[in-house]
């Protein structure tokens, strides 16, 4: 990943910005289901399911911008 | 306590859910249809560079769709009220860092009231309960709970036996008093 282009470093700026906000708001959605749901058993598998999905994606986009910002 | 009883856990109806779920559908299916409306009208936006940029572009657009549907269900799972035979407890996760859990004991109610409204409500038999408190707490609400009906007659009946177990009790300990002071 190149940051020494400006546009480059707008480009990865925005989008740690985004991904950053989205991923901390997904730890406090795992955060208070584990802690708040009624179902132990429930609340982790949803948990692992949903944060598998998400850092699949997650890795998906990260290596899109490797490869978009050289 | 020992001898409360849970008599019943409520969420909100899954209409509702339904509902909020079919406003994310249409977020979900605007992705789909920009997809092909590029692909017939614009395929240069999926090729080299630009393809790159719209890629990732959809890839942030799922993760937020991700997040919402996970968000949905979440405060759809976490919102919930229990109806015991001593209390009524409301848990509301209000957002992300907001967790109020409000509990009222069956001998405060002084009223309770159900509403239906809409025409979702009136097909699907869901609306809100609302449970009036003595004192000058706010009144408890149920916000489109299945069955409101069914839901406020509970809890009143819970109430009036409630209040004839206490009256009972109250009778029992002034004849106990009675006989001691006049054997």
């Amino acid at each position: 990943m190149n940051l020494s282009n400006p546009n480059n470093l707008l480009i990865a700026g925005i989008y740690f910005i985004l991904v950053g906000i989205m991923s901390l708001f997904s730890l406090f959605g795992v955060y208070i289901l584990i802690r708040y749901g009624r179902s132990v058993p429930f609340s982790i598998t949803l948990s692992v399911l949903y944060v598998f999905f998400f850092l699949t994606i997650l890795f998906q986009s990260y290596h899109n911008l490797s490869l978009l910002l050289v | 306590m020992d001898d409360e009883h849970v008599y019943l856990v409520i969420h909100e109806h899954w209409v509702v859910l339904v509902l909020k779920f079919i406003v994310w559908a249409f977020f979900a299916a605007g992705l789909v249809a920009f997809n092909r409306f590029v692909a017939a009208n614009i395929p240069a936006l999926l090729q080299g560079t630009w393809g790159q940029i719209t890629s990732l572009f959809e890839q942030i657009y799922t993760l937020f769709l991700t997040l919402a549907a996970f968000l949905i269900f979440i405060f759809y799972y976490l919102n919930e009220q229990i109806i015991t035979s001593i209390r009524v407890v409301d848990i509301t996760q209000e957002g992300l860092f907001s967790h109020v859990i409000s509990e009222l004991h069956i001998d405060k109610i002084e009223d309770a009231t159900s509403a239906s409204n809409g025409l979702f409500g009136t097909i699907f038999n869901y609306g809100n309960v609302f449970v009036q408190t003595a004192g000058a707490t706010d009144r408890f609400e149920f916000h489109n709970v299945p069955n409101p009906a069914a839901i406020e007659k509970l809890v009143l009946n819970l109430y009036e036996k409630n209040s004839n177990f206490a009256q009972d009790t109250k009778l029992n300990t002034d004849i106990a008093i009675n006989t001691e002071n006049n054997p």
